[in-house]
C-alpha cells in the first residue's frame, strides 16, 4: 500500500508552537533509505525535512547551481537584463562586480542587489528548456534560462521582468524566514508587484497555459485596469516560449 | 522517536484543522473521499501560480478541490485513491491543470492524506 500525505506548512508551524514537536513533511518518500547512512530512513518524512533546500550556511549570498552551460547563461543573461556584471566563486556564490545603467532594467538592477545584499542565501540552480519549469520553480529554485531568454528576445525589458520576479520573490520569501508554502503567497506578491514596476504597470496577468505545444501570454495592467503591454508565444515542445 | 513524533504530529494536525473546519465557514473537511478525476499537471509554482484539480467523492457529494503544485518528484495522488482532505476556499488565479484561471473561487487544499486501495 501506497501513501500520500499532504500538510501545508502553515500547518507545521502551528504544530511547532502547540505540540512542541519537531516539524516533520508527512508524505512517504520515493526515495528508499539509504543502508550506509541511514539517511532518509523515516519513509515518512519529505527531503530530509527541508523540503525547500534553501538555507543559511553562511549569509549574504546568491548561489548559483546548475550545467555549466546554463551557469554560464545566467550570468550573460543578467548582464544583459540588469546591467550588472556579476561573478561566481568556487563555491558558486554571485557577487557584482561592475553595473552599467545603460544596460537593461534599472528595476532588475535593484532586484538583483537586493538579492546579493540579502542577510539571507538564495539558492538558484539554472536549468534550460525544463518542460516542468516555466520561467522558475519556487520550492526548488530553479530558473529556466530559455524561458527567460525567449521572453527577452521579444523585450529585453520582459525578460528583465520575469527575472525581477524572481529574485524579488525569493529575496521576500527569506526574509520572511524561509522559502516556505506559506510563504508564498505575500512573496509571489512582491515579485509580481516588482515584475510589473519593470514594465511600468501596475499588476500582470497571464492567459493560456505555459505546457508544451500551448499558446501563452502575458498582460500588464496599469492601475486602472488598462493593458499597457501583451505579449503571446506559442511555445514548443520543452514549454519554452 | 521519529515514528511516535510523527503519530503525535499528525494527531495535532487533524485536531487543529477540525477545531478550524467547524469555526469558519470558509474551510471544509471530507473523510473518505475517493479521487474520481484528476486534472492534467502543469508546471511547478513560480511566476504563476498552479494545481493540480481532484474531483472527488464523498458520501455521495461530489467535490472539486486543488492541490498546490509545489513539490518536486512527489507523487500526486491517482484515480480511485481513498483521501481524506483539509481544505479552505480561496479567490485563485493561475493555472488549474491545464487551464488557465482568472479569479475564481476554489477549494485550496491544505491537509490531504490519501492511500491507494
Amino acid at each position: 500500500m501506497s501513501k500520500f500525505t499532504y500538510l501545508k506548512a502553515g500547518l507545521l508551524s502551528l504544530l511547532l508552537v502547540a505540540g512542541s514537536v519537531q516539524a516533520r513533511f508527512f508524505s512517504t518518500d520515493p526515495v528508499q533509505p539509504n543502508p550506509n547512512t541511514g539517511e532518509n530512513f523515516n519513509r515518512y518524512y519529505y527531503a530530509n525535512n527541508n523540503p525547500y533546500k534553501f538555507t543559511d550556511p553562511d549569509g549574504r549570498a546568491v548561489s548559483l547551481a546548475g550545467a555549466p552551460a546554463d551557469q554560464q547563461k545566467f550570468i550573460q543573461q543578467t548582464h544583459q537584463l540588469t546591467g550588472s556584471t556579476i561573478a561566481a566563486d568556487k563555491q558558486g556564490n554571485l557577487s557584482i562586480t561592475a553595473t552599467d545603467p545603460k544596460v537593461g532594467a534599472p528595476g532588475a538592477a535593484t532586484a538583483l542587489a537586493n538579492a546579493i545584499n540579502s542577510p539571507h542565501q538564495i539558492s538558484l540552480t539554472a536549468v534550460s528548456s525544463d518542460p516542468n519549469v516555466f520561467i522558475d520553480s519556487y520550492a526548488t529554485g530553479k530558473v529556466d534560462v530559455d524561458d527567460i531568454g525567449n521572453f527577452a528576445a521579444t523585450d529585453n525589458n520582459l525578460g528583465a521582468a520575469a527575472l525581477t520576479h524572481v529574485l524579488t520573490e525569493y529575496t521576500t520569501a527569506m526574509q520572511a524566514g524561509g522559502m516556505t508554502q506559506a510563504n508564498f503567497p505575500a512573496a509571489h506578491s512582491a515579485g509580481l508587484s516588482a515584475e510589473s514596476a519593470v514594465m511600468g504597470a501596475a499588476t500582470r496577468t497571464s492567459t493560456g497555459v505555459p505546457t508544451p505545444g500551448s499558446n501563452f501570454g502575458v498582460q500588464y495592467q496599469d492601475a486602472s485596469g488598462a493593458t499597457v503591454k501583451s505579449y503571446n508565444f506559442l511555445l514548443d515542445q520543452n514549454g519554452t516560449p | 522517536m521519529k515514528a511516535k513524533h510523527y503519530i503525535l504530529a499528525l494527531s495535532l494536525a487533524t485536531g487543529a484543522a477540525c477545531a478550524t473546519t467547524g469555526t469558519d465557514p470558509r474551510r471544509g473537511a471530507l473523510n473518505d473521499a475517493v479521487i474520481t478525476e484528476r486534472s492534467a499537471i502543469p508546471p511547478y509554482t513560480g511566476y504563476i501560480r498552479t494545481w493540480v484539480q481532484l474531483k472527488v467523492k464523498s458520501n455521495g457529494t461530489d467535490l472539486t478541490v486543488l492541490l498546490p503544485h509545489f513539490e518536486d518528484g512527489k507523487r500526486i495522488p491517482e484515480i480511485g485513491e481513498t483521501c481524506r482532505i483539509r481544505y479552505h476556499s480561496e479567490i485563485i488565479e493561475g493555472q488549474v491543470g491545464d487551464e488557465s484561471v482568472q479569479e475564481a473561487n476554489a477549494n485550496v487544499v491544505d491537509q490531504m492524506e490519501c492511500e491507494r486501495g
